[in-house]
């Protein structure tokens, strides 16, 4: 029977090694290499991939040869559903494999098609083919049983070899990495204390505690918008306008307001039916329950704004005008099941009376099930060949991603294009049953299919391979890697094997959470010590090969406008902002240039630095640095995050000076940049000689006759009140002025590494 | 291209096969051979503005440059389809002004094949030539291999837009800003006499430090990843001064979002710092409705168009412009039962402009819109259907590589489009 993941993904339903290290085989990933007599069967003592399987021992002497012949676009059989592609094809045998295992899974009383019609135990145009009781029927009898239990062989000396010679971030660096990818950021000191030369383990505990703060939570709603950009009715009263006012007929409860209320009524309750799918994520993270109930809850969650809209007492909430407070809510008669069925998920994605939900399906598949349904897509299809009626049913150009579609999208049935409700509506008899793989929803649940099904879809290992996938690309930026499938490609064989070793480690991941009750933070903390996450370089040198290999390695993102605003605070203690709108974050200002999305209609991050970004980041570190250097030296200096080792005024020349600037540029590459550098590092001594010879270049100018430097810092750059309580420093604690220049020579020093790789990437 | 060749060629490239890094010359010190118009120095670009412009969704050539008017579109009969030259085009309001100001510069490609219904495929293969994953825009392409350092050198304002790590993409904010942006040191970034937040000197001193540190970090790492980041950003640092030149040129915004896209493009051009833009605009997916969503769709794209041509002709850079218009796929032939079309995989394209043969039409449907296979030497239909070639994106997209002098550049080789046949529609 068909298995929806494993055309795709080479999903380990039941995996198994090759052997030890003292089998050859084994090294080689335990792949069969190839029978070139059909008369012999390799014994079952080894382990064959179910893809090599298919393309030495099917493919390469039985199909090729026996059936290509007539089983061709030009040939006898082109009209067929068998319709092999030859070398001329690109990826020509993942697409033979694909239309091979869709005719496999096709039977007449308990028997495949792949053998019966070889074998003319039903009409075959080609006659006998194939003797039943013949080596060449053994071989296809084996194939369709892989096809219903893929196996994917991994020797994991395969794995251990891929990643050799990787330099990896010690426990501290993973720990900053993690805190500040998780929680936006930095350590405390008692936080590293308790990892420092304790080994990798020892993050775990300390992960544990920072993802129970409010921060890892605007952290996991973020990441999850990200996949399914339910912002994006963040606007105006556009989440509000997603609601059935006829089952919600007081949804817009706050035009009945005094004028003067309305606007801000208005926002709060948009923002709290827009923010609906991501408050359940953060609800069902914070209760410590299993993951899957995102989408299995019984309930929504409603605050005060919204549960006025849904006509829902207020005497559920303590403040009735906190609009952080959420409460689980049902509404009568209707099926929840958890952000599924909340009104903005339902209206980001709708559907037509053509589409039939087949929309919402492709999203759940790429969303949950970790299946890009659109890939299948990729096949090139010939349209002249479409003349069948319902082709989706019946033409294999289309039902290649029809049969995974259309059952999953029965479960959305009792949803109208606009998200409400009907549990009138019925399946379509010219489409397949609603359901899942070997999962048909019974007629009796017809009027809750989706809440009926959803709890068997998230009980499928691909659901646990999604929340890998999406935290992966929340943390790093980038997606999970791809299985090549063209096999032509120069570069193939590398990429199999990276993909090969990351699909591993992400489904040991999968594996992991599954057990430990789907609980999400399991994911956090096992990434965070993978390699991907951890890498920062090659302990030796790269052959051109080994480099392509290693192509996506690591992270080094440029970091998004919400983390490099995190960033910022975290190590300066100031924000960047004009007036009170932080530029970052602000459409108005460089959010959109800076890479940043509004879910709506820019919903992909930029990922690499161009010119404009460039200067938008010259500009952050000349401001930043102006506000926060004077404002650090104001502050006692157990206080500061910038100079806790060194005073202003300190100048070069003499041994105190000279040991204490070096001792605050040593922090300050470490404070700021992550770097643990010796106190000669090259690259302290970069840094302070630039320190030096803007100090130089500013004490000269100073007393220029002609036309000298002020002594005073220029007024944006002073600071004369504390930024945290708005209040004037304590006299003597202001920072106006800088007669010797320091203040500015330090300011120098710290545009210098804002502005650096390693505070703008992670 | 073998597999050894390419692997040496990705890796002195610092490319990523997956991912996105950069042909930068920052890389390793020399210039890497991007085609005709090399990149050196300050900068001699002289080669195209290219513009791809994608009509999001799966527009209908039938309402377009392939009118049929049978039962194939309600809104018009055979006796309305016009004809600006050699080309036909269907009764939409805003048709037979664009097809009359610009039918002497355009090259309509009519059954183009995408062999896909699917939007992501189909817009991949619009914009890349490729049905698969991992190639780039073309747009991205003629600027990666033409002046990836420029600072806006690709503009893109929608999907498809993928670069295949040849140029770091840009995306549009705030106008208003620009500024800010152009004048990073500037404390005031409107009033030069308010000054800069360190002085000149020290501004140079902390630009060079952190060029010696990356450059040191670049030299020192060996993973892919961190390289390709390093050079992306000293990439991106190297022309970043130039974005102060956009002020000089850049017009005051159209009310008219879309052409606020086609304004920045060419201004950026003009101002030496742009090289292409991917212009978008969307909701062709006319499953419901589809004579009067479809139609206004079009007019809106074609008049997009039309003031992209008088911006440039206003910037003075007319002569440079190449453009490329396309869409997902087609629409069926038939309707649905609610008045709405579904995905056709058979579409049409418009080249426009610089190096294009103008008034002229390859390529033809049938009356049931579907593709008819043509003899690649002659471009007629082909005697035997069953010998002939249905034109691709591919096809053209090969075609235009060598009217951009991209042909045999490292780009073109890193993202070669192999076919077994010789059609080249703008082979004359």
């Amino acid at each position: 029977m068909l298995d929806a993941g494993s055309v795709l993904t080479a999903l380990i339903l039941a995996s198994c090694y090759a052997g030890n290290d003292d089998d050859p085989k084994g090294q080689e990933g335990g792949a069969d290499q190839g029978n070139d007599d059909p008369d012999e069967i390799e014994g079952p003592d080894e382990c064959v991939d179910t893809k090599n399987y298919f393309r030495e021992d099917v493919w390469a002497p039985l199909l090729s040869t026996k059936c290509f012949a007539c089983h061709n676009p030009g040939g006898q059989a082109a009209k067929s559903n068998l319709v092999l592609q030859g070398t001329d094809y690109p990826g020509y045998v993942e697409a033979n494999y694909q239309t091979v295992q869709n005719i496999a899974r096709l039977e007449i009383e308990g028997v495949s098609l792949l053998l019966l019609k070889p074998s003319a135990a039903i009409e075959h145009g080609g006659g006998v083919q194939i003797e039943p009781d013949s080596p060449e029927y053994e071989l296809l009898s084996e194939m369709v049983e892989r096809f219903d239990a893929p196996v994917h062989c991994v020797d994991d000396s395969d794995i251990k070899a891929f990643y050799a010679d990787i330099e990896v971030l010690d426990e501290v660096g993973t720990l900053r990495k993690a805190v500040f990818d998780i929680a936006g950021r930095m350590p405390t000191p008692e936080e590293i204390a308790m990892v420092e030369g304790k080994g990798l383990a020892a993050i775990d505990p300390v992960l544990d505690v920072v993802m129970h703060e409010d921060a890892f939570y605007v952290r996991i709603k973020e990441i999850y918008n990200d996949v399914m950009h339910t912002d994006a009715y963040l606007v105006g009263d556009d989440a509000v306008g997603t609601v059935d006012m006829t089952r919600f007929p007081n949804a817009r409860w706050f035009d009945m307001l005094p004028e003067e209320q309305i606007a801000d009524a208005r926002n709060k309750t948009n923002d709290a039916i827009a923010r609906e799918p991501l408050e359940i994520i953060a609800s069902v993270v914070s209760r410590d329950r299993p993951f899957s109930e995102v989408l299995t809850a019984n309930f929504t969650l409603v605050n005060p704004w919204s549960a006025r809209s849904y006509g829902i007492s207020l005497d559920h909430f303590t403040d009735p005008n906190d609009p952080n407070e959420w409460k689980p809510a049902t509404f009568d008669g209707f099926p929840h099941s958890g952000l599924l069925t909340t009104s903005v998920f339902l209206n980001r994605y709708p559907t037509t009376p053509t589409n039939r939900n087949r929309a919402r399906s492709r999203v759940f598949y790429k969303f949950f099930l970790a299946t890009d349904v659109l890939r299948l897509a990729a096949r090139p299809i010939d349209v002249s060949s479409i003349a069948d009626f319902n082709p989706t049913l019946y033409n294999p150009n289309c039902s290649v991603c029809h049969d995974y579609v259309d059952p999953l999208a029965g479960a959305f049935q009792n949803f109208d294009d606009t998200g409400r409700y009907r549990p009138e509506n019925q399946w379509f008899t010219d489409m397949r049953p609603p359901g899942f793989e070997d999962i048909q929803i019974p007629y009796e649940a017809n009027q809750t299919a989706l809440q009926w099904l959803v709890p068997h879809l998230v009980a499928d290992e691909k659901f646990a391979l999604s929340v890998v996938h999406t935290v992966y690309t929340g943390l790093t930026g980038q997606e999970p890697l791809l299985e090549p499938i063209d096999a032509d490609a120069p570069d193939y064989l590398q990429r199999i094997k990276a993909f090969e070793a990351q699909d591993y480690t992400f489904k040991q991941i999968a594996q992991a959470f599954s057990e430990q009750n789907q609980e999400i933070r399991v994911v956090f903390k096992e990434l965070v010590k993978t390699e991907w996450y951890r890498a920062v370089d090659s302990e030796v040198p790269l052959s051109d090969e080994r480099t392509a290999e290693l192509q996506d390695m690591g992270t080094a993102h440029l970091l998004s406008p919400e983390m490099l605003h995190r960033r910022i605070i975290a190590t300066t203690g100031v924000p960047w902002r004009r007036g009170d709108t932080s530029v970052l974050l602000s459409a108005d200002f460089f959010k959109f240039f800076y890479g940043g999305i509004d879910s709506a209609s820019v919903t992909t991050r930029l990922t690499e630095m161009n010119g404009v970004m460039a200067n938008i980041a010259d500009r952050m570190s000349n401001e930043v640095a102006c506000l926060a250097t004077a404002n650090d030296f104001a502050k006692p200096v157990d206080q500061r995050l910038l100079f806790p080792l060194v005073e202003r005024g300190a100048l070069p020349g003499t041994p105190e000076g000279d040991d204490a600037i070096r001792a605050n540029v040593q922090h300050l590459h470490e404070h700021l940049l992550g770097e643990v550098l010796d106190d000669d590092d090259p690259e302290i001594d970069r840094t302070i000689a630039l320190f030096e010879a803007v100090l130089d270049d500013g004490r000269t100018r100073l007393v220029d006759p002609i036309a000298p430097l002020p002594t005073a810092l220029a007024g944006a750059c002073q600071s004369t009140m504390d930024p945290a309580t708005g209040m004037p420093w304590p006299p003597g604690m202001e920072v106006v002025e800088d007669a010797d220049y320091t203040v500015r020579a330090w300011m120098a020093v710290v545009t210098y590494l804002l502005g650096d790789y390693r505070y703008l990437y992670e | 291209m073998d597999r050894r060749d390419f692997m040496k060629l990705a890796s002195l490239a610092g490319m990523s096969i997956a991912g996105a890094p950069l042909l930068g010359r920052a890389e390793h010190g020399e210039l890497v051979d991007h085609g005709r118009h090399q990149a050196a120095g300050d900068d001699d670009y002289t080669g195209p503005l290219f513009v791809t412009v994608q009509a999001h969704g799966g527009w209908d050539p039938t309402l377009l440059c392939d009118p049929k008017g049978n039962d194939l579109n309600r809104s018009y009969n055979v006796g309305d389809i016009g004809t600006a030259g050699n080309i036909r085009y269907a009764p939409i309001a805003s048709a037979a002004a664009f097809f009359g100001a610009h039918y002497t510069r355009m090259m309509v490609i009519n059954g183009v094949d995408t062999a896909t219904n699917a939007h992501d495929a189909g817009q991949r293969n619009c914009a890349s030539g490729r049905l698969g994953e991992g190639y780039p825009n073309i747009a991205a392409l003629v600027a990666g291999a033409g002046a990836p350092q420029r600072p806006m050198s690709f503009i893109s304002f929608g999907p498809y837009d993928r670069t295949g790590g040849l140029v770091a993409p840009v995306r549009n904010g705030n106008n208003a800003r620009l500024a800010d942006l152009s004048f990073p040191d500037r404390r005031n970034a409107e009033d030069p006499a308010a000054g800069t937040y360190h002085t000149e000197t020290a501004h140079a001193m902390i630009r060079l430090a952190r060029e010696k540190r990356a450059q040191a970090m670049l030299e020192s790492n060996r993973l892919p990843r961190f390289r390709h980041a390093i050079s992306s950003m000293l990439t991106a640092r190297s022309g970043s001064k130039e974005l102060q030149r956009l002020q000089d040129v850049l017009p005051e915004p159209h009310t008219n979002a879309l052409f606020r896209q086609a304004q920045l493009v060419v201004a950026a051009y003009k101002a030496g710092i742009g090289v292409s833009g991917n212009l978008f605009h969307s909701n062709f997916d006319t499953h419901g409705d589809h004579d009067n969503q479809q139609s206004a769709r079009m007019n809106e794209i074609v008049g997009l168009v039309s003031f992209l041509w008088e911006e440039a002709e206003r910037q003075g850079v007319a002569d440079k412009l190449t453009v490329l218009m396309c869409s997902d796929f087609g629409r069926t032939p038939q309707y649905n039962g609610n008045a709405g079309k579904d995905h056709w995989s058979i579409t049409s394209m418009i080249a426009m402009g610089a190096g294009i043969p103008g008034n002229t039409v390859v390529g033809m449907t049938n009356d049931g819109h579907d593709a008819i296979p043509l003899d690649p030497a002659t471009k007629q239909p082909a005697a035997d259907p069953a010998q002939g070639v249905r034109i691709t994106p591919a096809h053209v997209h090969r075609g235009l590589r060598r009217v951009l002098g991209l042909e045999g550049s490292d780009a073109d080789r890193l993202f070669p489009i192999v076919l077994d046949d010789e059609l080249d529609p703008f082979a004359v």
